[in-house]
């Protein structure tokens, strides 16, 4: 887990995220996948990656499979048939493939970037950062994971006394399952509203709410902040650049084109300053000096 | 054009609106406790059915909140129960979806009151029953626009129809939830209710 101010690891993530949604061309989709991929093992969190990229397999593979079904483009065919219940005459074709599975690097790319945002900066970081704009949400969200910490310990206290008491969790019956746990909810549901009118009336006590909030202690930027947000600035650059000279598109249909000089140029570019903040992160987990305040 | 991203934009712009006219918004340390609670109440509900498929008591613990507590309530018990669940099940690009579509669960059973002041088990049971359908139908709406080329009628039923099961499965657990266990839910939140206005009359006397 790195240390980055907030707002650093949310302009960075938003930017990937938009970045994703607007470039269409692969080589940029996969730079950003690998940018996420390598930073993510830098920073050691390599068992997240692993589980997310698990459960993107199957995305790729459905876009895969379902693109050529609905989407007739495309002039290599691989196979042709001549009816199928439903979708009637059918081809399969190279680009489809090809659409299909850029499509789901795409949304593997998305849901990693969620994952790398959580490695970026630390919760506590996260909540006093909020807490200094968004009060209420802030304080309703701590109470929220408070709560559901909880309720589940009760719900296992309350379980444990049930199974002494004779109720069977692991039936089959799937109705059955379901009437053994009902009570538990029940029991949860009534202490639990009786419990939030003691946790209000104890904010009341604190006088909550009465006076502006106070800050325990205030986050500042560190050198690697100023230099990830640098590289941020110079990618919105790049982005506008490639945007207007439509190096960012790709056209699947109706073959698939070679990339041409100037676009693979700019996407060397591109990576240069994207995998700029890779070295940065780097830097961060050797030096000392970076995780210094200016 | 590029749907996704508009749709993308649109969401986060609809979500900065939301949270800052919640924060403007006059609300008791009461309130906020009890949304605080019914969203640790419908969090932490997706813990125990898990083994189960895409049954969800969490649409269930939203609807009658938004149910009892009006629209506004509603919508942030679902807001902030995927919110913070999802901090522990996982985030990903299906959360601000599920934010969204568990908060207008709760926001149209606020709705829902104002113009059915008693209705029946079966009605509160069909209406949580669609939404089944309606939260499922709104997760996939997404995918749907940004990662489906073309967007045909052929290509949109093909792409729900994958999921139907699934979202059968959440409509049927929603559907024996409000059936069997509505009534005794809402008549709880309902005197809790009376008694978080009692207090609050007491205080401002």
């Amino acid at each position: 887990m790195l240390k980055l101010h907030p707002a650093t690891s949310i302009i960075l993530c938003l930017l990937l995220f938009f970045l994703t949604l607007l470039y269409n061309n692969p080589l940029y989709i996969i730079s950003i996948l690998l940018f996420i991929v390598i930073g993510t093992l830098i920073i050691g969190e390599r068992s997240s990656l692993i589980k997310v990229l698990k459960y993107s397999k199957f995305n790729i593979i459905f876009l895969i499979l379902l693109n050529p079904l609905i989407s007739q483009n495309g002039r290599t065919i691989i196979f042709k048939a001549s009816y199928v219940p439903f979708l009637g005459r059918i081809k399969i074709t190279l680009e489809s493939i090809a659409f299909g599975l850029n499509m789901g690097l795409k949304l593997t790319c998305i849901t990693t970037v969620f994952v790398f945002y959580s490695l970026l900066s630390e919760r506590d970081d996260i909540f006093s950062f909020f807490a200094k704009y968004l009060n209420k949400l802030t304080i309703i969200s701590s109470m929220t994971i408070n709560i559901i910490h909880k309720l589940s310990i009760d719900l296992k206290r309350i379980k444990e006394v049930m199974v002494l008491r004779g109720v069977n969790f692991n039936q089959k019956n799937i109705f059955k399952k379901v009437r053994a746990v009902y009570p538990i909810i029940k029991i949860i549901f009534i202490s639990s509203l009786e419990g939030s009118l003691d946790r209000a009336e104890a904010l009341h006590s604190r006088l909550y709410g009465k006076a502006k909030r106070t800050n325990y202690y205030i986050l500042r930027f560190r050198k690697i902040d100023y230099m990830i947000n640098m590289t941020n600035l110079l990618l919105i650059i790049i982005f506008i650049i490639s945007f207007m000279l439509n190096y960012g598109d790709y056209d699947f249909y109706p073959t698939l084109r070679n990339f041409s000089y100037h676009e693979l140029i700019f996407l060397l570019v591109f990576n240069f300053i994207l995998y700029l903040n890779l070295l940065f992160i780097w830097w961060y987990k050797k030096w000392k000096s970076l995780k210094s305040e200016i | 054009m590029n749907y996704g991203l508009i749709l993308g934009l649109s969401l986060l712009i609809l979500f900065i609106i939301i949270v800052v006219s919640y924060e403007r918004r006059k609300i008791s340390i009461k309130e906020i406790s009890l949304l605080a609670t019914l969203s640790g109440l419908a969090g932490v509900s997706r813990v125990p059915f898990s083994a189960i498929p895409n049954v969800q008591p969490t649409t269930f613990l939203v609807i009658i909140s938004g149910y009892v507590l009006g629209p506004f309530y509603g919508f942030m018990v679902g807001f902030i129960a995927t919110l913070v669940s999802n901090g522990f099940l996982g985030h990903g690009p299906w959360t601000p979806w599920q934010m969204l579509s568990w908060g207008l669960a709760g926001l149209s059973a606020g709705i829902l009151n104002k113009f059915f002041k008693n209705p029946s088990r079966i009605f509160l049971s069909i209406f949580a029953f669609l939404w089944g359908f309606l939260f499922d139908y709104i997760m996939n709406l997404w995918h749907f626009i940004t990662f489906v080329y073309p967007h045909t009628l052929k290509s949109f039923i093909l792409v729900y129809s994958t999921s139907f099961y699934f979202d059968l499965m959440h409509a049927l657990g929603n559907f024996g939830f409000m059936y069997f266990f509505g009534k005794d839910f809402i008549t709880i939140l309902k005197r809790f209710k009376y008694r978080l206005n009692f207090i609050k009359e007491e205080e401002e006397v």
